[in-house]
């Protein structure tokens, strides 16, 4: 992506974390650019979105985001553009084709053929290509006028993984009625077919993003395999590992079977190798249902989990003594560990957007995680993780398990009226208000001494007694503006504990 | 069908303005009190809307006091005939509801008339008090009347 493209992004990604307007120069600020570029991105936006205005000005308050149709263009956005491929599309297309058909080489002709590009572009595409293919450890090889990727197969694979777009999908439900994603759709009910097996016969579920990571891990073996059939790896895995894993009695099965099947498929023999590698996809999946327990943790994880919630606890000053996430975290860091020892990577599609919203968290994150790979021996944990990581505390925090409910009286002029009608409401809003009781405002006083704990007062009507409790004055509507300044307060009164 | 209910339906209203409105609750009141005793009533009332607005959803009001005054209890709806301009701020009123508690009323009648006033706070029987028939509005309060 072009540093143009992530500017836009991170400019919408921004407004859209901001309910008001915000101002040229703070976004001038923030994308660390001129207030001339600002004008110019938004214009861009603004003139590049299907109907109205992306983003609405108003004179001296700046900009804000039109929320519905913000989301309406992040829809319209993803459509493909058919014939028309930025130079990054061009490259990843042809190291699609070549990746999938590895160690075969293919004619460069045929390759740029439907491009329209000249020597000289093809010339430089090769190098960025082969640049591209280097951090994969795969070589780019040119014969006469033939390209081949050479490599490992595992490298190979991850390649596929990363380069190929369309695995960027989030609702693998999408993947069956999805015209736009151009997967081979007899290939699609198959794997599908085949994730629903595993999870029947382990009893469990796989959720997003594990079960994308599978399919893909399958459709990609689908792609090779049909393009090579003859072709042996060279990889091998050791005794060792293939001992361990005919151990892990039900994972084993169940890879071996879901391979079985797939050969019936292909109608072709898969080598041994194929059940190890989907063996390693299983591990490093995270699974919910009766193995999302605490007992089937090793020590490891255990220690693992503790050491993220305390440096966590540390960096972003909470007290987090709740059982509830340390079980959630842990069945999350099993899953990860293993995939950092088979280097497996998740791609986390929400990046970009998790990095702008829990900035703090985040960055918090990646400090543990440093110190985390330094203590446990562990290779370095990578932003997707990360990312992951930070949605775990970030709904704690948000979810304020963190935080016991505050106690709250309700209040109006009978105790029975607005009240009532406000308890009702505001207890389905707000569940970290824990409402002691409804009261009418002239027993004020022995309400007072009657519930002495009490954090909050919320009231439907005006309290003249001064009195020492936090109140908020809120119309029986509950408003949205009503609900802002009741977070804000509830905010006020989590920072004062 | 009203007799010996907590709940009093004027189905249609013509009443048009807050002062008749308010008139007509401290006449409900307390039917047979002195003039006096009225207008401490509509008094209560009036401080009751300066102290917070009486607005709960779109189109509804929800005045409610507590006066030794009171005689017995109630809940009074009134869907209007005509939609309604009640002050400066608050215009379009097509339904009031006025609740009237009686000074130290028993534990069973409030928890009633609390079990109703919680009932308004899911917006789809609001919409369907504001828009319905007669008849209909009639089996929507009783519905709610078996409930609490």
């Amino acid at each position: 992506m072009s540093s143009k493209d992530n500017r836009e992004q991170k400019l919408l990604l921004f407004l859209s974390k901001n309910q008001d307007y915000v101002t040229a120069e703070d976004l001038a600020e923030i994308l660390q650019t001129s207030k001339k570029t600002v004008y110019r991105l938004i214009k861009k936006i603004n003139d590049e979105s299907l109907d109205d205005s992306l983003i609405v000005s108003e004179k001296g308050r700046g900009y804000k985001l039109d929320y519905e149709k913000f989301i309406h263009y992040q829809k319209s956005n993803k459509k493909y553009k058919e014939d028309d491929f930025s130079p990054d599309e061009r490259r990843k297309r042809i190291m699609e084709e070549l990746l999938l058909s590895s160690p075969k080489p293919m004619n460069i002709h045929y390759l740029f053929n439907d491009y329209y590009v000249g020597e000289s572009v093809i010339f430089k595409d090769e190098q960025l290509m082969s640049e591209e293919l280097k951090k994969h450890n795969l070589i780019l090889e040119r014969k006469k006028r033939t390209l081949a990727i050479l490599g490992e197969e595992v490298n190979i694979r991850k390649a596929i993984k990363e380069i190929i777009e369309i695995f960027n999908i989030i609702d693998i439900d999408d993947l069956k009625s999805n015209q736009e994603l151009n997967f081979n759709k007899y290939d699609v009910l198959v794997i599908l077919d085949q994730l629903r097996n595993i999870e029947k016969d382990l009893n469990i579920t796989i959720p997003y993003p594990y079960n994308v990571n599978i399919f893909s891990h399958l459709y990609i073996l689908l792609s090779r395999s049909r393009k090579n059939p003859a072709f042996i790896f060279t990889d091998k895995v050791s005794n060792e590992k293939t001992e361990n894993m005919k151990k892990d009695f039900d994972f084993y099965q169940v890879a071996k079977s879901t391979i079985h099947n797939i050969e019936k498929y292909l109608n072709n023999a898969l080598p041994e190798i194929e059940i190890y590698f989907l063996y390693q996809y299983l591990v490093s999946s995270r699974m919910q249902g009766t193995l999302d327990t605490t007992s089937t943790l090793s020590s490891r994880v255990i220690q693992v989990t503790k050491a993220y919630i305390n440096g966590m606890s540390t960096r972003i000053g909470i007290n987090i003594d709740n059982q509830s996430i340390f079980v959630d975290l842990a069945n999350h860091i099993k899953p990860m560990l293993n995939r950092l020892e088979h280097s497996i990577r998740v791609k986390n599609s929400l990046l970009s957007q998790i990095k702008v919203t829990y900035e703090e968290i985040f960055s918090s994150v990646k400090n543990v995680s440093e110190f985390i790979s330094e203590e446990f021996n562990l290779p370095a944990i990578n932003d997707d993780e990360n990312g992951f990581i930070t949605l775990y505390f970030a709904k704690m925090i948000e979810t304020s398990q963190h935080q016991h409910p505050i106690k709250t009286l309700i209040m109006c002029t009978t105790g029975i009226g607005t009240s009532e009608l406000l308890k009702a409401k505001a207890s389905k809003k707000f569940p970290e208000l824990e409402i002691v009781d409804v009261v009418a405002s002239r027993n004020m006083q022995a309400y007072k001494e009657k519930y002495s704990n009490i954090e909050l007062i919320l009231s439907t009507v005006h309290i003249e007694d001064n009195i020492s409790i936090p109140y908020l004055l809120v119309s029986a509507m509950f408003t949205i503006d009503d609900q802002k300044r009741l977070q804000r307060k509830i905010e006020e009164i989590y920072h004062e504990r | 069908m009203n007799d010996n209910s907590l709940f009093q339906i004027y189905f249609d209203s013509d009443l048009e303005t807050k002062e008749q409105v308010y008139d007509f609750i401290s006449e409900i009141a307390c039917a047979h009190a002195s003039f006096q005793q009225k207008q401490d009533i509509i008094h209560q009332l009036n401080e009751r809307e300066k102290a917070g607005s009486p607005l709960i959803a779109e189109h509804v009001l929800l005045p409610h006091i507590e006066s030794e005054h009171v005689i017995e209890s109630q809940i009074i709806l009134f869907r209007l005939a005509k939609p309604m301009h009640w002050d400066e701020t608050i215009e379009d009123i097509r339904m009031i509801i006025a609740i009237l508690l009686k000074k130290g009323e028993e534990e069973a009648i409030k928890k009633k008339m609390a079990g109703f006033t919680r009932s308004l706070a899911d917006e789809d029987y609001v919409e369907r008090l504001l828009n319905v028939e007669e008849i209909e509005f009639h089996k929507e309060i009783i519905k709610i009347r078996e409930e609490s």
